[in-house]
């Protein structure tokens, strides 16, 4: 599909993506330091800075609707910082209180004082990323969406700070007490994050709407989370995931003819689920392979050790099961041609003998160096034999040797 | 003159109260009030999905979908951290941001198929009219706030401990997970039955506001509930009654802000936690150390056969006490003034050498036991048997007499 997208849907998905790009820089920071719920709050708490600013100026000028809106996003971080600290609240609690009534001063505001002019508190939730075509301006000769400008401003303001400030930031999260005890300005860099914060809020804001500030402040970081383990890593993942999430809600929200920012956190959404379930080594679906492919290789060792042992002492061999983990095994292993007619044959043989060896060699250490009581002797042996490597084995065995001697 | 329908909003309103503060206290203990914003986001989805699917603005039918969809991310948002290294917070603000991010989606595509009045109806849950509710709405709300009072009362003592200590409430063999699911359904509906009359961000609000002003005034389960169900009621009739009064007020925000108001003022004057409290109470305590400063000096210097000091020798050089500590201390009679010159009073002697000796066994409590440098201890501790348990102390004693007779 060459044809992606209309040319209003390429300056659509410009703004989108580079305000998905500055969210998802910033966006690790807030994560790791548990923080992810500031970029909602401060996205609901900017209402009221935004309506002053514009009943100051008089007029929907963008400067003076941002200033109020810097002002009223950095009021939140810090009023629910000292509520935090000096009234001893809970830091959900005090965050929650702080915005929502700020939010309230908000929309009373606007009844007030702005009723006339379309000011809706809708837009403000929902963002008119879908306009952005219809404003241009004169940029170095060419002409640009209007919106893209403060986005584009506070992508290359985080980038610089990120970049600036990398060191002492990633200290600062990780180990909070070592930045203090070398010497760092740890309140003035925490305090700087939190203004960074809301100056890319109040930026995305006003293009994309808070919607996408608050999913894309925490959703691309918290994928990142789930997949790096260093914080360089983390940031670069992050990127990818918000730009992606812009390119591909840009691109469905087109062909579904419904709302961008929406669509974007939708499919920021399917990539949390992805890294919930698939991620390498910790993700479900990994987890649980793994645990299935353990279970089963007990169950086939178990059968054949238990098989060995019916034909060593040539009762009849053991029953045959269907619809459990001991059917599949049976299965896997005639298959494999280690078990024939209920006998283990070749290297099913040797597998089994081994397992039992490892079973005596474990009852013996147990009743002669940990000093279990002989009925207690079975059911650890009967656990840990799977668990014993080579290595192991033949420790114990010459252990257990030099011990006779 | 109040109108019928001012009634039936004054009432539905004060439930409503009841059941946030209620819901919302439960939620503080257990370090959870954002998620009520999470959830109360979370509901948009699957109003649009409702609404997609029956076609019908009935409240009952939209609100199904808001409660499904309420705990479907209430659910989310307790497993992501269980199965994933997401965590709490994390996974409550992904949580909101998704399904909001969804339901706005749904909305736009509602409104731009369906006819522009059906639309209406969804825009209104986003923030909520107070204003236009009904008589059967109204004793819905009063008879939730019932229900759940009286849950709480009848399982105060598994929610006490479901709050405060799951291990031991695992332990003695409460079934913690259903009381879990229990909370958060009702948060969930909770959540649900706000949203029409307050809108998404303001539920938040009211779960939130109440408890956290009712945190301030005591420290017991009980009385939380109670003061936290107390202030929600009293918000919701006060912002009702003022927004009735002003027609161009809406509800909701009043409401929050009347919280609000309440939550400033028990911020500034409840009587143990608030911070003018804090602040007398660090004063007063500043006090007694200079008292304390006085006493010493003055026992030093009668040590030294001066048996008084000027007033300048106390309130400058270095005991630099303040003035208002002197006078206390003159009322307490400790000390007395003859002239320029202040004296030690049996009372104050004897205080002065208890706090003297108290001094002495912290410093050898803190150079023997915690291994602290003798040079940087600087304590007024008075009294010492409070603090430390009296075999200890005893011991400490013997050290001192042991350290003075050999040098």
């Amino acid at each position: 599909m060459i044809h992606l997208l209309s040319p209003e849907g390429w300056e659509i998905l410009s703004v989108a993506a580079c305000a998905a790009l500055a969210c998802g820089i910033i966006g690790p920071q807030l994560v790791l330091r548990r923080r992810a719920m500031l970029g909602d709050a401060i996205s609901h708490g900017v209402l009221p800075g935004l309506v002053l600013g514009f009943v100051f100026s008089g007029s929907r000028d963008l400067f003076w609707m941002m200033i109020g809106a810097l002002i009223a996003a950095l009021l939140v971080s810090f009023l629910a910082e000292w509520l935090r600290d000096r009234a001893g609240l809970d830091g959900g609690a005090a965050l929650g209180v702080v915005f929502t009534s700020l939010f309230a001063v908000g929309i009373i505001l606007v009844e007030i004082f702005a009723r006339d002019v379309d000011l809706d508190p809708g837009c403000v939730l929902h963002g008119m990323v879908e306009l952005a075509p219809l404003d241009q301006i004169e940029w170095l000769g060419r002409s640009i969406p209007r919106s893209l400008v403060p986005v584009m401003i506070a992508l290359g303001l985080n980038i610089v700070v990120t970049l600036l400030l990398w060191k002492e930031w990633k200290i600062c999260a990780f180990d909070p007490a070592l930045a203090n005890a070398t010497g760092l300005p740890v309140r003035i860099l925490e305090q700087g994050l939190l203004a960074l914060v809301a100056v890319t809020s109040v930026a995305c804001f006003e293009a994309v709407g808070s919607v996408l500030v608050i999913a894309m402040l925490a959703v691309p970081a918290t994928v990142a989370h789930l997949l790096c383990n260093r914080m360089g890593s983390m940031v670069m993942v992050s990127v990818v995931v918000g730009f992606l999430s812009a390119f591909i809600g840009t691109i469905s929200a087109e062909q579904l003819d419904t709302n961008v920012p929406g669509m974007m956190a939708t499919t920021s959404g399917f990539f949390l689920m992805g890294a919930v379930l698939l991620a390498p080594g910790r993700g479900i679906v990994p987890r649980f392979v793994r645990r299935f492919r353990w279970t089963l290789r007990v169950a086939m060792e178990d059968l054949l050790a238990e098989a060995q042992l019916c034909a060593e002492k040539s009762r009849p061999a053991p029953a045959r099961q269907f619809l459990s983990m001991r059917g599949l095994a049976t299965i896997l292993l005639e298959i494999r041609g280690f078990l024939r007619a209920g006998r283990p044959r070749g290297q099913g043989q040797r597998i089994a003998q081994a397992l039992l060896k490892k079973r005596g060699l474990w009852r013996r250490f147990a009743a002669e160096r940990l000093g279990l009581a002989p009925d207690h002797l079975d059911e650890p042996a009967h656990r840990i034999e799977h668990h014993l490597d080579e290595d192991l084995t033949r420790k114990i065995e010459t252990g257990l040797d030099s011990m006779r001697d | 003159m109040i109108s019928p329908n001012t009634l039936v909003i004054l009432a539905g309103t004060t439930a409503l109260g009841i059941c946030c503060g209620l819901v919302g206290a439960l939620m503080l203990l257990r370090r959870r009030a954002l998620l009520s914003d999470a959830l109360a986001h979370a509901t948009l989805p699957g109003v649009c999905i409702a609404f997609l699917l029956s076609g019908s603005r009935s409240t009952i039918v939209l609100g199904v979908g808001a409660l499904i969809s309420a705990l479907i991310g209430a659910a989310l948002v307790s497993w992501l951290p269980r199965f994933s290294r997401v965590r709490r917070d994390s996974a409550t603000a992904c949580i909101l941001g998704i399904l909001f991010g969804a339901g706005i989606a749904l909305s736009a595509i509602i409104q731009r198929s369906g006819p522009g009045a059906a639309a209406a109806g969804l825009d209104s849950l986003l923030l909520g009219r107070a204003a236009g509710m009904l008589r059967s709405e109204a004793m819905l709300l009063g008879g939730c706030a019932l229900v759940m009072s009286l849950l709480v009362l009848v399982l105060r003592k598994e929610l006490l401990v479901s709050c405060f200590d799951p291990l031991f409430g695992r332990c003695s063999g409460q079934p913690t997970g259903a009381l879990d699911l229990l909370q958060t359904a009702l948060l969930a509906g909770t959540v649900v039955l706000a949203l029409p009359a307050v809108g998404v961000v303001l539920t938040a609000a009211l779960v939130v506001i109440p408890p956290a002003a009712a945190r301030f005034w005591t420290d017991r389960f009980d009385s939380l509930l109670r003061i936290s169900a107390l202030l929600g009621a009293v918000s919701g009739m006060l912002g009702t009654a003022i927004s009735s009064g002003h027609p161009e007020l809406p509800a909701g925000p009043v409401i929050v802000l009347s919280a609000t108001s309440f939550f400033t003022l028990s911020l500034l004057i409840a009587p143990k936690r608030g911070l003018i409290a804090r602040k007398l109470r660090s004063s007063a305590r500043k006090q007694q150390r200079e008292v304390r400063r006085i006493l010493h000096a003055l026992l030093l210097a009668s040590e030294q056969d001066l048996h008084s000091l000027s007033t300048d020798q106390i309130v400058a050089g270095s005991v630099s006490a303040s003035p208002r500590a002197l006078k206390q201390a003159i009322i307490d009679g400790f000390i007395e003034r003859q002239g320029d010159r202040l004296q030690l009073k049996p009372l104050g002697s004897e205080r002065a050498r208890r706090a003297r000796k108290s001094q002495e066994i912290w410093r050898e409590w803190l150079t023997s036991e915690a291994a602290i440098d003798r040079d940087l201890i600087d304590l007024d501790e008075e009294d010492i048997e409070k603090l430390l348990p009296l075999e200890l102390v005893r011991s400490l004693e013997n050290s001192i007499e042991l350290r003075k007779t050999t040098t």
